[in-house]
């Protein structure tokens, strides 16, 4: 019958965690601290990100997109900015050999 | 990457394919963003820029929380460039306005706009402006902010601009975000022991048809009135669904939306087509009428609005509960550890004593209001002269 979560007076941390995943709304994933979307908890996103983004057009804005991945040397010109974040930050240093030396490409992992 | 020829199949790092610059993931989006605008800005008719992007950024954090804290997550984030100091200011604010209209009207979650303290400003803003908001446990959660960031990031990337005199001056730039973190405001905020209560205006469906019957006859009939009455819903615009699996019981899938957070739940039985009426439940306060089946689909709008505002007021009357004005440190401590919310207090303005207000308490400001009145006072721990009271809580 009902799924049932733990009450917020128990434990408000669990209740939390419990609704999440018995509503549908996220799953835990492969990668520890990141999640999963699930749909039920995307369609909330999406009415939210649609309702912003008119908001944002009316008060004359227009959306555009920047590159994921930023050069070390452009993060480390703004100093404080650097110093906050860098404890959190993800870096690259290695590219895929196949990618970068073979000429005849056996794979493109986006088509 | 390359294969590991000793173990077909498994991938290692690659020593010799090292980039010839390192790169990072965006935690946020200044620095390459600015570094574009260095080449688009060279005159005052360049200006403004007023540009947001859609994107998912990736903060790597010891302690995570579904949708509270990520490593990585989806946010939009505006990235403005101006000619003058007053006109970004005015951006900041117009955006912490849009932000707080949205918390408010659709999220039905009120919010205090405020000043944070310079311990917790953005890296590299001069003024955050942020919107702050109470959940059910008495914690706050940083719902959105809005930076001033002055000449800050064109001073670091070098962006500078021709003005109508054709003297050259730094540009003056704003960013602003919000983070799929509202899911989880939006979680807490509203839901109680038997699942999500959703604001109608985000709800993914409105109303829930769910029809009870014995047999296949009955299921005919109920059928054909459920889904003309669906047709008359979604022609008014209302997000409507019917459940019409025969896998599972009414009582389950009662359960199951309650869970969902769906606003209205209309059960439709054969003695209610009958009677022509039908069962309409709302989820936030669980109160259930039986409505003529003539005018439900207005019923059924009006009672959305309702419902929206409804979990609204509920969060403002528990929010304005939990503002407490302290004059004592020991009333402050009291007041954190047994009532919690927000703790109105003053406090001397140094960063120091913040510090030491968040290590004997774990609280933290969360901001100085827009709309504060001055008021001579004495710091609740160091006992020096203040002029205004600024809003403590522990946060999320």
């Amino acid at each position: 019958m009902a799924k049932e979560i733990t009450s917020r007076a128990e434990d408000y941390s669990k209740w939390y965690n419990d609704l999440i995943i018995k509503a549908g709304l996220a799953d835990y994933s492969a990668v520890r601290g990141c999640m999963v979307i699930k749909p039920y908890g995307y369609a909330i996103w999406e009415n939210m990100r649609d309702i912003l983004d008119k908001m944002f057009k009316a008060t004359g804005h227009s959306n555009a997109y920047f590159p994921l991945f930023v050069p070390k040397s452009l993060f480390e010109a703004e100093e404080k900015k650097c110093r906050r974040f860098c404890k959190r930050m993800c870096s690259c240093n290695t590219l895929s050999v196949e990618n970068r030396y073979s000429k005849s490409r056996k794979t493109d992992c986006r088509s | 990457m390359k294969t590991d020829i000793q173990n077909p199949g498994k991938l290692i790092v690659d020593p010799e394919a090292k980039l010839e610059e390192e790169l990072v993931v965006r935690p946020t989006s200044e620095a390459i963003i600015w570094n574009t605008y260095k080449t688009w800005i060279q005159s005052y008719r360049d200006l403004p820029i007023l540009i947001n992007q859609w994107a998912n950024v990736v903060r790597w954090e010891m302690r995570t929380r579904l949708f509270l804290r990520t490593a990585e997550f989806l946010w939009q984030e505006g990235h403005t460039a101006h000619a003058s100091k007053e006109e970004a200011i005015q951006e900041t604010k117009t955006m912490l306005d849009v932000y707080a209209d949205f918390a408010e009207n659709y999220m039905a979650m009120p919010v205090i706009k405020g000043v944070k303290s310079e311990n917790e400003r953005f890296a590299g803003a001069v003024d955050t402006y942020c919107i702050e908001a109470l959940m059910q446990d008495g914690k706050a959660l940083q719902a959105g902010t809005s930076h001033f960031l002055g000449q800050n990031f064109a001073k670091a990337f070098d962006v500078k601009f021709n003005n109508k005199d054709n003297q050259a001056e730094y540009v003056w730039a704003t960013s602003w975000g919000v983070s799929t973190r509202l899911i989880g405001a939006l979680v807490m905020a509203h839901s109680d022991d038997e699942g999500l209560v959703l604001p109608p205006k985000l709800a993914p469906f409105q109303a829930i048809i769910i029809p009870i019957y014995k047999g296949e006859a009955s299921k005919n009939i109920i059928d054909e009135k459920a889904q003309s009455l669906l047709e008359e819903l979604k022609s008014k615009g209302i997000r409507a669904k019917y459940d019409s699996d025969d896998n599972s019981r009414p009582g389950w899938k009662f359960a199951e939306y309650e869970m969902k957070g769906v606003p209205v739940r209309i059960a439709l039985g054969l003695r209610d087509i009958e009677n022509n009426v039908a069962e309409v439940a709302r989820r936030d306060t669980k109160e259930k009428t039986s409505v003529q089946l003539d005018g439900l689909p207005v019923y059924i709008e009006n009672l959305l609005n309702e419902i929206q505002h409804s979990i609204y007021q509920k969060a403002l009357d528990y929010r304005n509960e939990h503002i407490t004005e302290v004059n004592t440190w020991d009333e402050f401590v009291e007041t954190l550890e047994t009532k919690t919310g927000f703790v109105s207090a003053h406090w001397d303005g140094t960063p120091e004593t913040e510090e030491k207000i968040k290590e004997m308490t774990k609280a933290t400001i969360r901001c100085i209001p827009l709309n504060n009145r001055s008021e001579a006072g004495q710091c609740i721990l160091s006992g020096k002269p203040s002029t205004e009271r600024v809003l403590f809580a522990k946060a999320y």
